[in-house]
């Protein structure tokens, strides 16, 4: 017993003078760190997960993230996920209470879940505590994607543009002209499929990029505008409406005639290699986005020419509209906002992701920013991006308007998803314009 | 080896009860666990919610699922016909072997060393349409005709899939044979050779028949890696187009870790179970009744 | 004699076919490496027009990219990590466990009880384990995987270690042990262990090898960059370098290389390991 007791105290003492020593050490730590180097987040980590692979942009990310923390002192452990994936590994995180503390995401339905289970941090709080970014920086229409039951609860990070080109020396080949219609481009696609040229390049790997084509389909139909504005209250979200009847049936049609590569998941499923595929010239005409601008080479961007998305016959809507609206954002995990000793720097954070960053990219024509603020102090003259600054003035010129996208607009991510595969079969001939409705609608009856 | 029965216990406690314990936490209460979930709708935040059968009764109808179902059982039976015999023959021919045994050996394992990752990226450069050395073979060869866009043909992509599975396993199948083979008495070889039997012979009236435990050993992994399968699909194809080059593991992550709907997920697990428990046994019995 | 002769000669020819067999079949085995590795030092534009010719320029900026845009050396220890450890923790209660099941217990029961597990796929118990884990604190965590890797792998383990021992640590040792007066772990340890050896490089393969080339939990449990495997970073090449084929394919070998090394390395081990009779009832 009496030994018992000697242990515990013993314990005790040593308890104790542990928590003095450590109080002690922690506390002059801070403070000689401070003084000695000034750094403002000294001994502070935060995980970072931004969409990062081999853009420029990115590296440009890295360099100036590095520089960042040297000057901040802040300690980021990277987590860069490139391309879709970052969609699976923040579903997993959240289910495993395991979220980053600031991550690179898409607004709108990829973002409800997470919303729904109140794991984002009101990012007005954020704007208010911020010096650098104000809200008043960001349009309504930027800022309606990231607010869900009127609370801002992600960050515009960057707009977006499409782009349809062709390459003037295949059509000269062929002694063809650049499609205006529909019709047109049906008719240009049978001929260089006879030549056995791809007419264009758009595939499907889950959903990318032919969901931004589809898209371009559905809104040649004020009606069509409107579906996609329905989507996002689930009491009215359907895929049974004309215009997305219409827009499946079409791509149908595109499919049989060949208009899309034969391998639409595997030589031009996703972005960069559906990219490739027209920079190597096989395909004729190109319909991208503005994160794949600089991966162009200069000797096919010479002889491509931009053009307007041709039009249907049926259209009721003028040809100055295209996709392009906010395309990614930046979330913020609400219990890391929440812990106050984090919380200064994830505001340092943001402000250097949301204003350095943001600016130099823009700068260098890689991404279009939403903020405009610094859109005054970019130099639209001189971008690096070269096809940057001819898609910019390309849709000033002719007053181009952005279209709602549907991929952002579902209810969730599930919904999502499905959608996405429902895709890849449309594209890959295996289902019918009819079926992808079908197969859509049974998604949204099943996950809402 | 007797002990003293009131002794039994301490060995009991001292070798068994750890590692029971962790089995019997981590995966029967688990299995158990994974059934409550499929009956219940549930995303692994909030609380789950119970359906009953509802996810089972939605599977007779939906034809996803079925795609995905008949692509892993067709799994299973094309692998057990090709990666059976193949291990089986593979085996014989290094048995037979003395000449360059050990670089034949090494060449043929290789494939099951390499991470399943590094195999399944491979095959996708392997299978481009472009410039794959698939469809640049079938040119050479004249048989234009036969080209396809493996990736993306869902006539044809189920199979693709299947290739750098078989090509990964086959050389653990060989190697598993030829250990059995190696364990075979020498005499009983020796005797059928003096007797004249052919390698062929000595193939099929004498080591087949010796090998039957080993070929129900892999049979057994076989139908169990199959049914589990999902790197090779996941990272080639994402399962796609569509759910045509899924597997019931591809299937099940997709609803569970991506669409966060951890019910069903739990109920496609469960029929992975099943099937597994179910094929098994079949084989087993297969397996019995021939002797 | 001509008898002799005929079937000399007929054995001279099944030899030959033999080789013939063994050898195309090595080939397929090989030749997709080897065409990575020529592609691995060719630019985009060669790829697409000419993907067998030697590479003309040799683009040799490839290798050194992925050494810097992927972390291997973390993905390389991790994955020893991981690996060495699931296989001693394996190995020692498989082998405890097999030494009770072999030579103590009465019946079959616990030991069909523990093979069950050698038929459960790992789908149908990774939500209950991924949420208890979570519950627990270690999603994302090396204690957590190697858990994880731990229970996965113990019912073929128990499966192969009670079978072995019970063919080749014979009862009278034990017995004679016992009458010196040695206790039941120091029979285990001082007696039944050393027999072991086999059976214990037997598992320990099997583990290494399933551990190494995990995917599934490793996708799911480990999202943290710093805690990847090897075969996660090999995974990652995809989302990156979708197009840049070039680079992707020096990114197949120089993730194929630490693999192959050791494989060459403990190449015996390896093979022995299986050969040891391990799946022979």
């Amino acid at each position: 017993m009496k030994m018992r007791k000697r242990i515990l105290s013993v314990l005790l003492t040593t308890a104790m003078l542990g928590t003095c020593v450590m109080g002690c050490s922690s506390g002059s730590d801070d403070s000689g760190e401070k003084s000695e180097s000034g750094k403002r987040f000294e001994g502070v980590t935060l995980r970072f997960a931004p969409n990062w692979g081999t853009d420029p942009d990115h590296e440009i990310g890295r360099k100036m993230l590095k520089e960042f923390c040297d000057e901040t002192g802040l300690n980021i452990e990277l987590e860069e996920i490139a391309g879709d994936e970052m969609k699976n590994k923040i579903s997993v995180d959240a289910a495993a209470d395991n979220l980053p503390d600031v991550w690179q995401y898409w607004p709108g339905c990829v973002c409800k879940d997470l919303a729904d289970a109140g794991l984002l941090a009101d990012c007005s709080e954020y704007l208010e505590k911020s010096e650098v970014i104000a809200k008043d920086h960001f349009s309504d229409t930027v800022l309606a994607p990231c607010t869900f039951d009127g609370e801002l609860l992600v960050l515009p990070r960057m707009g977006a543009s499409g782009v349809l080109m062709i390459n003037t020396e295949i059509f000269k080949k062929y002694e063809l002209e650049a499609p205006k219609t529909w019709d047109d481009l049906m008719e240009v696609s049978k001929v260089l499929r006879e030549n056995g040229v791809t007419p264009l390049n758009v595939g499907s790997k889950l959903g990318n990029p032919s969901h931004f084509f589809y898209n371009e389909l559905v809104c040649q139909f004020e009606e069509g505008v409107q579906d996609v504005n329905n989507l996002l209250d689930s009491s009215k979200t359907t895929f049974k409406t004309d215009a997305m009847e219409y827009a499946a049936n079409k791509i149908e049609e595109m499919v049989k005639a060949g208009c899309f590569a034969d391998d639409v998941l595997g030589s031009t499923g996703d972005w960069a290699p559906s990219c490739a595929y027209y920079d190597e010239g096989y395909a004729a005409m190109c319909y991208t986005f503005s994160w794949q601008f600089a991966s162009f080479s200069d000797e096919t961007l010479e002889k491509s020419e931009i053009i307007k998305i041709p039009q249907i016959a049926e259209t009721d809507r003028a040809d100055n509209h295209m996709q392009g609206t906010t395309n990614d954002c930046w979330c913020i995990s609400k219990k890391a906002w929440e812990d106050t000793e984090k919380q200064e720097a994830i505001t340092a954070l943001v402000d250097f992701l949301m204003w350095d960053y943001t600016k130099e990219t823009a700068q260098g024509g890689y991404i279009i920013t939403v903020d405009s603020e610094l859109d005054k102090l970019i130099d639209y003259e001189a971008l690096d991006s070269k096809l940057m600054s001819d898609v910019l003035q390309w849709r000033t010129d002719n007053n181009i308007e952005a279209d709602p996208m549907i991929w952002q607009s579902l209810p969730n991510l599930a919904i999502q998803t499905d959608y996405c595969n429902a895709l890849d079969e449309l594209w890959a001939g295996t289902i019918t314009g009819a079926e992808f409705i079908e197969k859509c609608e049974t998604s949204v009856k099943d996950n809402l | 080896m007797r002990v003293a029965k009131k002794k039994r216990w301490i060995p009991f406690v001292v070798f068994v009860v750890p590692a029971l314990l962790v089995y019997t936490y981590f995966i029967i209460y688990s299995i158990g666990n994974t059934g409550y979930y499929s009956l219940t709708q549930w995303n692994a935040i909030s609380e789950p919610k119970y359906v009953g059968m509802k996810y089972y009764m939605d599977f007779l109808k939906d034809k996803d699922f079925h795609m995905v179902l008949r692509n892993s059982l067709l799994n299973v039976v094309i692998s057990l016909i090709v990666q059976v015999p193949a291990g089986l023959i593979g085996g014989y021919l290094l048995y037979r072997t003395r000449r360059f045994y050990k670089l034949y050996r090494f060449l043929i394992f290789i494939p099951v060393v390499l991470s399943a990752s590094a195999v399944a990226l491979l095959f996708t450069l392997i299978f481009h349409a472009e410039f794959g050395p698939v469809n640049a073979l079938l040119d050479w060869a004249g048989l234009s005709h036969l080209t396809h866009s493996w990736l993306s043909d869902v006539k044809v992509v189920f199979y693709v899939v299947m290739i750098p599975m078989t090509y990964q396993y086959i050389g653990l199948y060989v190697i598993i044979q030829l250990s059995g083979m190696q364990s075979i008495s020498e005499d009983v070889i020796e005797s059928a050779t003096i007797d004249g039997a052919s390698s062929f012979r000595i193939f099929w009236n004498v080591v087949v028949p010796m090998q039957k435990g080993v070929t129900m050993m892999c049979s057994v992994l076989i139908i169990s890696g199959c049914f589990k399968a999902f790197e090779h699909s996941y990272i080639m194809t994402w399962g796609g187009p569509g759910y045509s080059s899924s597997f019931l593991g591809v299937y099940m992550y997709m609803e569970t870790f991506v669409k966060g709907n951890y019910g069903k997920g739990s109920a496609i697990a469960m029929i992975i179970l099943v099937g597994t428990l179910a094929c098994t046994m079949a084989v087993q019995r297969i397996f019995r009744e021939e002797e | 004699m001509s008898n002799y002769e005929m079937s000399k000669r007929k054995s001279d020819c099944g030899k030959a076919l033999r080789h013939i067999v063994l050898i195309i079949w090595c080939m397929t085995t090989v030749f997709p490496l080897l065409w990575v590795f020529l592609i691995a030092f060719k630019g985009n534009n060669q790829i697409f027009t000419d993907p067998f010719g030697i590479p003309d320029p040799w683009i040799t900026t490839n290798f050194p990219t992925v050494f810097q845009k992927l972390d291997i050396l973390t993905g390389l220890k991790n994955s020893l990590i991981y690996s060495f450890a699931t296989v001693f923790l394996v190995c020692l209660l498989s082998s405890m466990t097999g030494f009770y099941l072999a030579k103590y217990a009465r019946g079959k029961l616990l030991y069909m009880y523990f093979i069950l597990g050698m038929m459960i796929p790992v789908q149908a118990i990774a939500i209950p384990m991924f949420v208890k884990l979570r519950d627990a604190g270690l999603n994302n965590t090396r204690p957590g995987i190697i858990l994880v890797y731990t229970v996965i792998e113990l019912g073929f383990a128990v499966f192969v270690m009670t079978g072995f021992i019970k063919r080749s640590v014979p009862d009278e040792l034990l017995e004679a042990a016992a009458i010196d007066g040695c206790s039941m772990v120091g029979a285990f340890f001082r007696v039944a262990l050393p027999l072991m050896k086999t059976g214990i490089a037997t598992v320990g393969t099997f583990v290494f090898l399933h551990v190494w080339n995990e995917f599934f939990f490793g996708l799911i449990l480990l999202t943290n960059s710093k805690l990847t495997s090897l075969n996660l970073t090999t995974y990652k090449l995809r989302g990156q370098y979708s197009s840049d084929y070039g680079l992707l394919a020096a990114g197949i070998i120089v993730l194929a290389v630490p693999a192959l090394v050791i494989y060459a390395i403990f190449q015996e081990q390896v093979v022995k390991g299986l050969t040891a009779g391990a799946v022979k009832e």
